[in-house]
């Protein structure tokens, strides 16, 4: 069998196919049974490759179909899934964050903290009515907090401002409870006098030493006692603690 | 996924045995008939993956057969694609050897009216084995064949797909790899039988 007529038939074959089975070129073929033969597996091998291509066509459509049917029905489910999970995370990142400002709030906010922030020392000069051109007024504005408190309870009678200059000095030292004793005269004073001198002074640095000295149960209802009155002096200083420290040393107290 | 536009029967048989919107032709019948004939399988043991692979290999068949009109139009596409399926699952059940009963029980589910295609798919069962050579063929002879003999493209054609300097080297490369081909087709004992029977 001849290359030459090989090629003749396979140009044969692609000629005749266009028209559907083709027809054996009996001329090329003539009685040889190689050639024959090699007809037929022409005929048959162009009808693998006719299936080959039809498979890979349907297989490219099958998987054109299976992409679209995940992208279309559950595609949706798909894109709220991870909406839905963006927002699960968003919203567990933004609890844990929340969780995690709540126990350190907790864990940082005390009365000592609390005070540190709060407690600020008393500027003379914004004493009402007062020159405070005197020894104790003196003492207090160099800092000598043991003589202030010397010099007070050296006094025979003693005003309003020499308790509140002798609470502040006690604070000064850390004494708080002596710093409740001189803030409480002032309040008693008033109260008995139905003066308010110094009352809104002697109320918030009484509430500040009563934190210091973890006294919650009379810090807390002071303070919100100043907190709720606009009109108090110390008002707006009060305000800064904020209502959840507050309820968390409400909790710490086990109130 | 794309839109498929909808067949009557009588359309998609024409967009099929014409070649035309093959690809469209094809997508609407998985859009139509793939979970059908899919749960028709499923029912009886089929794994999904089972009832997918069958519903592709019955689309194949489904479009040479039209393609060679052998869909006499005495059912309607369904009824062809369910008995044709069927066939091609039961097939797959003796290749398993699972079980005569199931097999029997299957055989005895032909409904009134369904297609008896099981002389049609045993050719193609052969053909099907067949095709596995153009693998042993090479990238290069495979895709030349295809084009030329699947896509239909003249020489010059082909030469934008391929490539080769000029038509005449694409021409060659056609004749060495159908002649491979060929050879590999002689060596396959399944052949041999088959150039007997003509």
């Amino acid at each position: 069998m001849t290359q030459n007529k090989k090629e003749l038939l396979i140009d044969q074959l692609d000629l005749a196919i266009q028209g559907g089975k083709p027809a054996e070129p009996g001329y090329l073929i003539g009685d040889n049974e190689d050639l024959r033969q090699f007809w037929s597996r022409l005929q048959l091998s162009v009808d693998l490759i006719r299936e080959a291509g039809l498979r890979d066509r349907v297989s490219a459509v099958r998987k054109q179909f299976e992409t679209g049917r995940t992208e279309s029905v559950p595609s949706v489910a798909k894109v709220r899934t991870m909406n839905y999970r963006v927002a699960l995370r968003v919203a567990a990142s933004i609890l844990i964050l929340a969780g995690a400002g709540i126990l350190y709030k907790y864990a940082t906010t005390s009365p000592d903290e609390l005070y540190r922030t709060q407690f600020s020392v008393y500027n003379l000069s914004a004493i009402r009515g007062e020159s405070g051109s005197d020894e104790i007024d003196q003492a207090y504005r160099n800092g000598n907090w043991r003589q202030v408190i010397g010099m007070g309870d050296h006094m025979q009678v003693k005003s309003a401002k020499t308790f509140f200059l002798s609470g502040v000095a006690a604070m000064e030292l850390k004494e708080f409870d002596v710093a409740i004793l001189h803030f409480t005269q002032i309040l008693q004073q008033n109260k008995a006098s139905g003066d308010d001198y110094f009352g809104d002074e002697a109320e918030y640095y009484l509430a500040l030493s009563y934190l210091a000295s973890g006294n919650l149960s009379h810090a807390l209802p002071l303070l919100d006692k100043i907190r709720s009155d606009k009109q108090h002096r110390f008002h707006k200083k009060a305000c800064e603690i904020s209502a959840i420290e507050l309820k968390i040393l409400s909790v710490k107290a086990g109130k | 996924m794309q839109e498929s536009k909808a067949y009557s029967d009588e359309e998609l048989l024409m967009a099929v045995s014409q070649g035309t919107e093959l690809n469209q032709a094809i997508l609407y019948i998985y859009k139509e008939y793939c979970e059908y004939v899919s749960s028709f399988i499923m029912k009886y043991g089929g794994s999904r993956q089972d009832a997918e692979d069958v519903f592709q290999d019955t689309v194949v068949a489904f479009t040479d057969l039209v393609k060679r009109g052998r869909f006499r139009k005495e059912a309607s596409i369904k009824t062809f694609l369910v008995s044709i399926a069927k066939n091609i699952w039961l097939n797959e059940i003796k290749k398993r050897n699972r079980a005569g009963s199931r097999e029997e029980k299957f055989e005895q589910t032909r409904d009134p009216g369904e297609v008896d295609v099981s002389h049609y798919l045993t050719e193609r069962e052969m053909k099907q084995e067949l095709s596995k050579l153009l693998d042993r063929l090479g990238e290069s002879c495979r895709k030349i064949l295809l084009l030329f003999y699947y896509e239909n493209l003249s020489i010059r054609d082909m030469l934008k797909e391929l490539p080769y300097e000029n038509e005449q080297v694409v021409r060659n490369k056609k004749y060495k790899c159908l002649q491979y081909l060929s050879e590999l087709v002689k060596k396959s004992p399944a052949v041999a039988d088959r150039i007997k029977f003509e």
